[in-house]
């Protein structure tokens, strides 16, 4: 059945298990994913809680109610994939084109939040590492706050770019018809990847801008 | 494929939506305008796992999974929670430790006294006695 333009490879003996096998690539990365980022909550976990004044302190100095707004965008981006993957199963090419289309309308609103939030911070001087000067944020701990902020929402930022250029190519696929009710394999396992860069975001929105 | 065969209406997935955006505002409400001081921390936790098993299951569509695929991610979440978990009880633990020359100014961790690990059999330690 595999022909020139047939997205369907002979070798997995069948479009279920091609199916099955790219769902579970997909996971296995997200697995490594989630320990990448495990790493810099590690770091953040033990310097907390060496530092826990000093990190509600510095806390108070990042956007709180910005970044509620961005826990919303990107929720709401997160239900428009998940339509994205509900509409292909039916075949629905064009609406799945125009929520993947939304979805990356609200990542790029996050991404212009995030941005203003980094500038306001260069302002302040809080940018970490040598570049820290602010004058209200003298004890020893902030720094380290803030450069675990720029790791963590940097390192978030990086995954957003990446999952949106994939988006951008989901909804160029679509409108071209390569996805259809029968073969959307790319259009599931890219969604799985959106979600968890929003997983990561409901964990890093509380830890980092929440502090008590 | 074989799960498909119920109609799911997208309507569930809309309301997975309306229960993580109210959860949503509900952390951001106790962490900035409640403050639940000791407790904070544990609650705004428990929100984000939830949101978090939400997500997973309904937008990843973890509940449809069969087998080997299933098992994945909760795997990597035990290894997160083992690397997290030991290395803050070794952040705990920590003891004082003893010079010989009797000088103990030197063996004082530059960090918060909050954070420092009381000495043996005094009352507000909890490990190590």
């Amino acid at each position: 059945m595999s022909t020139e333009s047939s997205p369907w490879e002979d070798h997995f003996s069948g479009p279920e298990n091609q199916s099955h096998a790219a769902q579970l690539g997909m996971w296995i990365f997200l697995g490594s994913e989630v320990l990448l980022f495990t790493n810099l909550f590690v770091g953040y976990a033990v310097y907390r809680y060496y530092y826990p004044d000093v990190f509600a302190e510095a806390s108070k100095h990042l956007k709180t109610d910005q970044a509620m707004v961005q826990t919303l965008l990107l929720v709401t981006s997160s239900l428009f994939v998940a339509l994205a993957v509900h509409f292909i199963r039916r075949g629905r090419q064009f609406l799945t084109a125009a929520v993947l289309g939304a979805a990356i309308v609200l990542g790029v609103a996050f991404l212009a939040i995030k941005g203003w939030e980094y500038y306001e911070h260069y302002k302040e001087g809080l940018l970490p590492g040598e570049f820290f000067h602010n004058e209200e944020l003298t004890k020893q701990g902030a720094n380290l706050f803030f450069t675990l902020y720029f790791l963590l929402t940097g390192l978030h930022a990086i995954h957003m770019m990446v999952a949106l250029g994939l988006l951008t190519w989901l909804v160029w696929g679509a409108m071209a018809g390569t996805y259809t009710a029968e073969y959307h394999i790319p259009v599931e396992v890219g969604g799985l990847y959106w979600h968890l860069v929003d997983v990561f975001w409901l964990f890093i929105f509380p830890l980092l801008y929440l502090v008590e | 494929m074989a799960q498909e065969k119920r109609k799911k209406s997208a309507w569930e997935y809309v309301g997975v939506w309306a229960v993580l955006s109210v959860l949503t505002v509900t952390t951001w409400v106790l962490g900035s305008k409640v403050q639940l001081g000791p407790y904070s921390l544990p609650v705004a936790m428990l929100i984000s796992v939830v949101k978090t098993v939400l997500v997973a299951m309904f937008f990843m569509h973890l509940v449809e999974q069969p087998g080997a695929r299933r098992v994945v991610f909760p795997v990597s979440v035990v290894f997160l929670a083992l690397l997290m978990g030991v290395a803050l009880i070794d952040a705990m633990t920590r003891v004082r430790m003893a010079r010989p020359d009797g000088i103990q100014d030197e063996l004082e961790p530059m960090r918060p006294a909050s954070t420092r690990t009381a000495p043996p059999g005094s009352p507000t330690r909890w490990m190590g006695n």
